[in-house]
């Protein structure tokens, strides 16, 4: 089914598609409020911080590695946020960016210097981010400008800035990945890393660019979080971590790396936005939302992997 | 520089001295030999006598210890396999790098490729750029293929483009022949010669002894880190690099074949059957014989091996072990029948690498020799060390792992598994592939002893040599058919090759009825 080059075929966003449609369809016809302005807004006001983080994850996931702190990595950014953004103004985003970035090198120096496995290391530097994202800030607080909140959030529309940000990333990582030597370097490595290191590729240094993203899109969803709450929350994040990897997952990325482009991931985390907004406006348990994502993950697991197994026979 | 030798040109690359150490373990002893421009260099020795430290040192894959390396009259010592690109050579290993889920275009031009303005890939032109080159190569492959969808061969050709395209001034091929058919290994000679036109050096490392003669200009032995044989063409024949290498003869190397087996008992019979794969293809084996396929690269030898171990089992026909019906539909029933195959692919099929040779020998004899289900660590060791010494498996213990072995030895463990429990049927997929030419003595004697014990053997090979010295009778395979068959008295290289290229018009009446199973 998935013949030729998996960084190209579209075909691998058609599963997420399919489930955007479903989706879309099925809530506009049982909720009369899916289709409002306010909520499509909302909706592209959602996609933002999923969006981001589940870029970062597929860039990891595309090299054959995975980041298991980037919900750590958000609850920080929001931190950091809500305690210096009314005092530094804009420094503080750069702080923050700053500080996701070192985090998610971090991961890389543990995974390179000591060859820790990536999966282990991310999840210890999950919790270590946890740990200090608690010290400095116990309980959900501070204060964030408002005047972010205003360029970002106030016109509630779903053609706004937020979708715009998501697209333009996407826009922008869907060439880098697809056409460029960094691009084709980060495939490569997570193809075969062995071949690819015998081709010129320092695994060194892709280590260091995609976990270096993982943190700058980690810390970005955090921010726009942060934005969007007008605070900070220590825990905000934990559940972005699973929808990250489910996104690139279901977006047609392979855990094994080497395959996937970031088209389907896009449709996928608006999918995984979708499953949440129509929870909500069916008035369905949340619980019930946990188990149907759960679920959505194992059937995007399966599916990609008999894609897999068919294109080795 | 003072003043020029007897020789006229000028070399290329001048290696003096070289030595390299691995620990207290002297790899290369002080090797010194020059290579020309245009000249076509062979390289040969056993695996682990030097062979790929010194193409490692070449092509800056690591760093030497001693001695003085000269390219064009300067110093040679690339830090990093770029550097020794941008000098001017390039390497194309036996184990190739291919990444799977790249094409082969984006595999050949991979940190070469066409850029645009933008500096983005210029996807489509280079994989214009790229069917241009292989089809001026001589390679029929479709650039948009992938790199998981290749055959060794496809394999090793790619790896040899890839290295082209750097327009070396040295060209390093090591082993490019291993994997090809006679016809595919004919496209990468002429290659060579096509490359020595331009001007272009090559050094190949061979285990072929035919193409060394053929097309070597010169051809450099080493044996235990040191040169022991240097020889310009014609002035070696093949019983002279053998004992270069290993300091034997030839005929020593197989093992002698009784003279007739009309009169033993058929043991195992395949009648009619095949699969997706495979054409239905019915033939038989006596007592103790050993039966050669033969053909071209991916005819259905992969498929016949697999099929007759389970892995991919025959859908249509019988086969029959001692006139009793087996059903060999998985690996683990062709086991239980007595099915012994040797996977060419010992790496992903046969070993577990990281596993020490104790427990890599024991796999088979677990069933047997255990005990409620636990096999006793003292029963496994006495095995194993009475294998490892039976075999000559040359390694510190019966603890080191399987993946620091050479080829040759990993092999040997292979082999060694089944001494555990004498096959019914020993299946040998390329069971040299890849193997010093004394491990493979070994292993061909080992093949003899088992047959002089009453196993059949079906040995499926690309190897000529290994064919003609080892069989009783060879058949060949043809698009998953039976072209031909030869019988012994019969063999030679032209025969077998005339069968495998498929059956000719007047082929039928050259199969030989006795040979063939009619």
């Amino acid at each position: 089914m998935f013949d030729g080059s998996l960084r190209f075929n579209l075909l691998l966003a058609l599963p997420a598609l399919i489930l955007v449609i479903l989706l879309t369809v099925v809530t506009a016809t049982l909720s009369p409020s899916f289709l409002t302005e306010a909520n499509l807004a909302n909706i592209a006001t959602r996609l933002l911080p999923l969006g981001m983080v589940a870029l970062g994850q597929a860039i990891v996931l595309f090299a054959g590695r995975i980041d298991l702190s980037v919900g750590s990595i958000m609850s920080l950014s929001t931190a950091i946020m809500a305690l210096t953004s009314t005092s530094l103004g804009w420094l503080s985003i750069t702080l923050t960016l700053a500080i996701g970035i070192a985090c998610g090198l971090f991961t890389a120096t543990g995974v390179i210097m000591l060859r820790i496995n990536p999966l282990v290391m991310s999840l210890a530097t999950a919790a270590i981010v946890k740990g200090v994202t608690l010290l400095i800030l116990p309980s959900p607080g501070g204060e964030v400008d408002y005047a972010l909140y205003e360029l970002l959030f106030e016109r509630e529309q779903l053609f706004g800035l937020p979708l715009l940000l998501s697209l333009m990333a996407y826009a922008v990582f869907a060439v880098v990945m697809g056409w460029s030597r960094f691009g084709r370097s980060v495939y490569a490595f997570g193809s075969d890393p062995r071949a690819a290191f015998a081709n010129g590729v320092s695994g060194v240094k892709v280590d260091l660019a995609i976990y270096a993203l993982s943190g700058l899109f980690s810390s970005l969803a955090g921010i726009f979080l942060s934005i969007r709450i007008l605070s900070g929350d220590p825990l905000i994040g934990e559940a972005y971590t699973l929808d990250a990897v489910s996104a690139a997952i279901l977006g047609g990325v392979a855990l094994q790396g080497g395959r996937g482009n970031v088209i389907g991931v896009f449709l996928a985390a608006l999918s995984l936005v979708l499953v949440n907004n129509t929870f909500n406006l069916l008035e369905l348990d949340t619980n019930l939302q946990a188990i149907a994502k759960g679920l959505i993950f194992v059937c995007a697991l399966v599916f990609f992997m008999r894609g897999k197994a068919g294109g080795e026979a | 520089m003072t003043e020029c030798s007897a020789s006229h040109a000028k070399p290329l690359l001048a290696v003096t001295g070289v030595a390299k150490a691995f620990g207290r373990n002297p790899v290369l002893k002080g090797v010194s030999f020059s290579l020309l421009p245009g000249e076509v260099l062979a390289l040969v020795g056993e695996n682990g006598a030097g062979k790929s430290t010194l193409m490692n040192i070449l092509s800056g894959g690591m760093p030497y210890d001693a001695g003085t390396i000269l390219l064009d009259g300067n110093e040679y010592r690339p830090a990093t396999p770029s550097e020794a690109i941008r000098r001017g050579v390039a390497i194309a290993h036996q184990e190739t790098a291919i990444m799977p889920d790249l094409t082969v275009a984006e595999n050949i031009f991979f940190g070469r490729e066409p850029r645009n303005a933008l500096r983005l890939i210029r996807q489509k032109q280079m994989h214009l750029d790229c069917r241009r080159l292989l089809a001026d190569l001589g390679f029929a492959i479709d650039p948009y293929r992938m790199g998981n969808d290749l055959s060794a061969a496809e394999r090793q050709m790619v790896e040899i483009t890839r290295a082209i395209l750097h327009e070396p001034r040295i060209l390093v091929l090591d082993e490019p022949t291993a994997s090809l058919s006679s016809q595919a290994a004919q496209t990468v000679l002429d290659l060579m010669a096509r490359l020595k036109a331009r001007g272009t050096s090559t050094i190949f490392i061979s285990h072929r002894m035919s193409e060394i003669i053929d097309a070597a200009d010169r051809a450099v032995v080493l044996k235990d880190g040191e040169l022991t044989l240097e020889a310009r063409r014609g002035e070696f024949d093949r019983d002279d690099l053998i004992q270069a290498m290993v300091g034997r003869k030839l005929s020593n190397i197989f093992p002698g074949r009784p003279v007739s087996l009309a009169s033993r008992p058929m043991v195992f019979k395949v009648r009619d059957a095949g699969n997706s794969a495979l054409a239905p293809i019915s033939f038989y084996l006596r007592r103790g014989e050993v039966l050669g396929i033969a053909g071209l690269e991916g005819q259905g030898q992969k498929a016949l091996a697999r099929a007759l171990c389970g892995a991919s089992p025959f859908t249509t026909g019988t086969v029959a072990l001692h006139g009793k019906p087996a059903k060999l539909n998985s690996p683990a029933a062709a086991i239980a029948a007595g099915i012994a195959s040797i996977p060419d692919d010992r790496k992903h099929d046969g070993l577990a690498l990281n596993l020490p040779i104790r427990m890599n020998m024991s796999l088979f004899a677990i069933s047997e020799k255990s005990r409620f289900g636990l096999l006793p660590l003292n029963a496994e060791k006495q095995f194993g060390e009475f294998a490892r010494q039976r075999f000559a498996i040359r390694s510190t213990d019966l603890e080191q792992p399987v993946g620091q072995l050479s080829g040759g030895n990993q092999q040997k463990v292979v082999f060694a598994r089944w001494l555990a429990r004498v096959p019914e049927v020993l299946v040998l997929y390329e069971p040299t592939k890849g193997v010093d030419i004394e491990s493979k003595s070994e292993i061909y004697h080992l093949i003899g002893e088992l047959t002089a014990q009453g196993v059949p053997v079906i040995l499926i090979s690309s190897d000529l040599l290994e064919l003609i010295g080892m069989s009783d009778r060879i058949l060949t395979l043809y698009e998953g058919r039976i072209s031909g068959a030869i019988a012994r008295r019969d063999f030679s290289e032209e025969a077998i090759m005339a069968h495998a290229a498929g059956p000719a018009t007047k082929a039928p009446a050259t199969i030989d009825r006795e040979a063939a199973c009619v």
